[in-house]
């Protein structure tokens, strides 16, 4: 009941914050903007590591909420999960999937065009990444490392508080893993290409 | 509280699944590596093999095959150069992992044509730089084969507690830690009836065990070499 009250609580202020567009207009102070985007992912992955060549991906999600804001630069708060079934067993073990968790702080640079309704923007996210190998409710240990990303959303705006975003993202995941020296690297250097579609919720 | 009731009917039976489950560390990757090569030396290209790690608090743990928990937990088939590649998170509370090569292994076809080979025991102090590389393994081809049978008098009052025979053996069984006691203090199956190849030497490699005064368990390793020729062979082996 207090999760719902709390839910509700933010949907009032979404809805009833207005302005005059939904792509900002800079300002220059610090500002606290509570606008949230939920998106479902397309994960990937590239280069010669086991993230790539062991498995591929199959779903993923991802919500953040941006706490301030800067002129154009926006800090979020992010969660991003992908999912990925293992295709090579020899690479990644005999083990159904691989789930990737991504916790980190994201830094947006919004550029706005075409009269504020699009909005451009190159973003990097640092934080923490927790990889976990399962088979149906079996669990075969999990991996945790840093993890830093770049890449881009383009937002386009529905209304004054919804629009809806692209957002391509390109990760250097690096888990704590130990193997022989000639191949640590396949397993402790990852690289994520993770496409996303979602919906904007809030004035930013 | 009929709910906590059947919690607590439970309980016993979970903490039995938990003991028994195979943990793995993720942070670790094991690799095994090697070439399969027929008796000419010939690499001899997709061959299934297979990592196997097994778990079961009350059994043997050389009997894999029965154990409580267990997981192919890595796969992959002999490239062109007959060479594998395959790599695993490090288990944490196995009893055994064992190394397939030629044998079932699901969606790969076992090569029929030539023997099949089990390295059992393999242990992590075995790893160097996390990695066991095998080497070169030579199979034969079975058609051309005869039959080996072992008969076991037990003339010393001491237990036959592993056995290994060594050759151009169609389906050999090979201890990686032979000279260790048994895993346990349990003996290993021992199979009596082999098809091997014609015109060869087989190393046949028993461990047996005996107590002293003291109760002290005193393991010795042996080692007879039986020669086959081209008819059926009934070795007679006293220990």
């Amino acid at each position: 009941m207090k999760l719902y009250t709390i839910l509700l609580a933010l949907c009032l202020q979404f809805g009833y914050a207005q302005t005059t567009d939904s792509i900002a207009k800079p300002v220059d102070k610090f500002a606290f903007n509570t606008f949230l985007k939920v998106y479902y992912t397309f994960p990937g992955a590239s280069g010669d590591n086991v993230l790539s060549k062991g498995n591929e991906g199959k779903y993923g999600f991802g919500f953040e909420m941006n706490l301030i804001s800067y002129r154009k630069f926006y800090l979020a708060g992010s969660y991003e999960f992908s999912g990925y079934d293992v295709t090579n067993a020899a690479l990644a073990g005999n083990i159904e999937h691989t789930n990737v968790n991504n916790y980190y702080a994201r830094l947006l640079y919004q550029i706005p065009i075409d009269n504020r309704r699009f909005a451009v923007s190159p973003l990097i996210t640092g934080g923490a990444v927790m990889i976990h190998q399962k088979t149906a409710g079996k669990s075969y240990g999990k991996q945790r490392g840093a993890a830093f990303s770049v890449g881009t959303d383009i937002d386009f705006k529905l209304t004054e508080a919804l629009g809806l975003f692209g957002r391509a993202r390109y990760g250097f995941l690096y888990p704590d893993v130990t193997a022989n020296a000639k191949d640590e690297k396949f397993f402790s250097n990852l690289n994520q290409l993770n496409f996303s579609l979602g919906l904007k919720v809030g004035i930013d | 509280m009929t709910q906590k009731i059947l919690l607590l009917l439970l309980c016993p039976f979970l903490l039995i699944s938990c003991q028994d489950e195979l943990k793995y560390d993720s942070t670790i990757r094991i690799a095994y590596q090697g070439r399969v090569t027929d008796a000419a030396g010939n690499p001899i290209a997709n061959l299934p093999v297979g990592v196997y790690i097994s778990k079961d608090e009350d059994a043997n743990g050389l009997n894999y095959l029965f154990a409580y928990d267990h997981d192919m937990i890595s796969y992959t088939t002999t490239d062109g150069n007959g060479d594998y590649k395959m790599f695993f998170p490090q288990p944490k509370n196995q009893d055994n992992i064992v190394l397939f090569i030629n044998q079932d292994i699901p969606g790969i076809a076992v090569n029929e044509s030539y023997s099949k080979l089990v390295i059992t025991n393999l242990r992590t102090e075995n790893l160097t730089d996390y990695k066991i590389d095998f080497g070169v393994t030579q199979l034969y081809e079975v058609a051309n084969s005869t039959t080996l049978q072992i008969d076991f008098t037990n003339t010393s009052g001491q237990s036959l507690t592993k056995l290994n025979t060594i050759g151009k053996v169609s389906e050999s069984v090979i201890d990686y830690n032979f000279n260790l006691p048994p895993v346990d203090g349990v003996n290993a199956y021992i199979m009596t009836n082999y098809n091997v190849g014609k015109d060869q030497t087989v190393t046949l490699k028993y461990q047996t065990r005996s107590g002293n005064e003291a109760g002290v368990q005193v393991v010795s390793n042996h080692e007879v070499q039986i020669p086959i020729g081209t008819e059926p062979v009934i070795y007679q082996l006293n220990y």
